[in-house]
């Protein structure tokens, strides 16, 4: 049997504290930059890529379709009390959002297609949700559902930063 | 009661995300694993500019290609290997000599040899980074990915182009020179 080295268990206990320096300030946004507006992976979503989201969402959806008599949970929060928080921080969040974007007195010509996108994540969970909110494995749901509010919140972001893209081409001095 | 998520559980979401394109799910992997990735580049580089300007290119590499990570739960082994790689392709690139100890050094087994201060070794972690910077760029990779990154002499060997006992011998000489920096002994 190998003998053991003291020393070398020692450094090894000790492996993590080793990594004495701070990473670089101010990096991920170079990275970002990056990887977000030269490569594949792009936040100028692709139509295929939001095609593949909601159609994955909907095979989600419909293999948990449930034939229910009695009315059922209607949203997070009724599903589980302990996420009705983080169902209210998601609201908020997308309602401020929409607010900030002041969408009603901009030329929205050029975002219709993301905004057309959320309107139809908002269809298809209206339609699918009450069966989806029946499913015994809540936990997956759930998943499914910040998912969702999540992918709202993406695209809300995107339309957020194509406006301020069209504002300053525009030369429109942000405030 | 819905358990809550486990940390490993959080990081397949991520990931999951990121494959969709969501960069704020890039943003917290980037910020879970960054400290361990740029130490690693500054013990495998020596030089804190150029692990700055490596992170960002291990961290651009495997983002780009998140789609070839299929097993979550070992992402961190996955991104520290691009990372490693791309410390010594960087070296490779310089054409930094591979640089090893020379056999002045008698190797010692002195493994089971009691020496004290072992105990107080988490006081001492930057005069051990600085004990391992110190040694030649050849013998201070094969320290780093022997004995603090968990890879065999045989992976090793094959990384850097030496033969397997070439790791060993100079494995056993950087060890007991950065022991004799740090305990004195």
């Amino acid at each position: 049997m190998k003998e053991r080295d003291r020393f070398e268990d020692k450094i090894r206990e000790i492996r993590t504290e080793l990594d004495v320096f701070e990473a670089p300030v101010g990096k991920w946004k170079d990275i970002e930059k990056q990887v977000f507006k030269d490569s594949n992976i792009s936040t100028g979503v692709n139509w295929w890529r939001i095609a593949a989201s909601i159609l994955l969402f909907v095979s989600v959806a419909m293999g948990y379709l449930l034939i229910q008599t009695n009315r059922g949970p209607n949203s997070l929060s009724d599903l589980s009390p302990a996420y009705q928080q983080l169902e209210m921080k998601y609201q908020r969040e997308i309602d401020q959002t929409y607010a900030n974007l002041q969408l009603d007195d901009i030329d929205t010509r050029h975002v219709q297609w993301l905004l057309e996108e959320l309107t139809l994540i908002d269809s298809l969970q209206n339609e699918y949700l009450p069966d989806l909110l029946n499913e015994s494995n809540q936990e997956r749901v759930i998943m499914v559902l910040i998912d969702q509010y999540e992918k709202k919140l993406k695209i809300l972001r995107k339309i957020e930063l194509e406006i301020n893209r069209q504002k300053n081409e525009e030369g429109i001095t942000l405030s | 009661m819905v358990k809550l998520v486990s940390s490993e559980a959080s990081t397949a979401l991520l990931i999951k995300k990121l494959k969709l394109g969501d960069s704020a799910a890039a943003g917290k992997l980037y910020h879970q694993y960054a400290k361990a990735m740029f130490n690693i580049l500054i013990r495998i580089t020596n030089d804190h500019l150029v692990a700055e300007d490596l992170l960002q290119d291990s961290f651009v590499k495997a983002f780009n290609k998140i789609h070839t990570c299929n097993d979550a739960s070992s992402f961190g082994a996955w991104l520290k290997r691009i990372v490693i790689n791309c410390g010594l392709e960087h070296l490779r690139n310089k054409k930094i000599e591979f640089q090893s100890l020379e056999e002045e050094l008698p190797i010692v087994d002195d493994r089971q040899e009691l020496t004290s201060g072992l105990e107080d070794l988490h006081q001492k972690l930057y005069e051990i980074n600085k004990a391992i910077q110190s040694l030649p760029t050849g013998t201070r990779n094969i320290v780093n990915l022997y004995l603090l990154e968990g890879y065999t002499h045989e992976e090793i060997s094959n990384y850097l182009g030496i033969s397997k006992s070439t790791s060993k011998t100079q494995y056993m000489r950087g060890k007991q020179l950065i022991k004799q920096k740090i305990m004195g002994s």
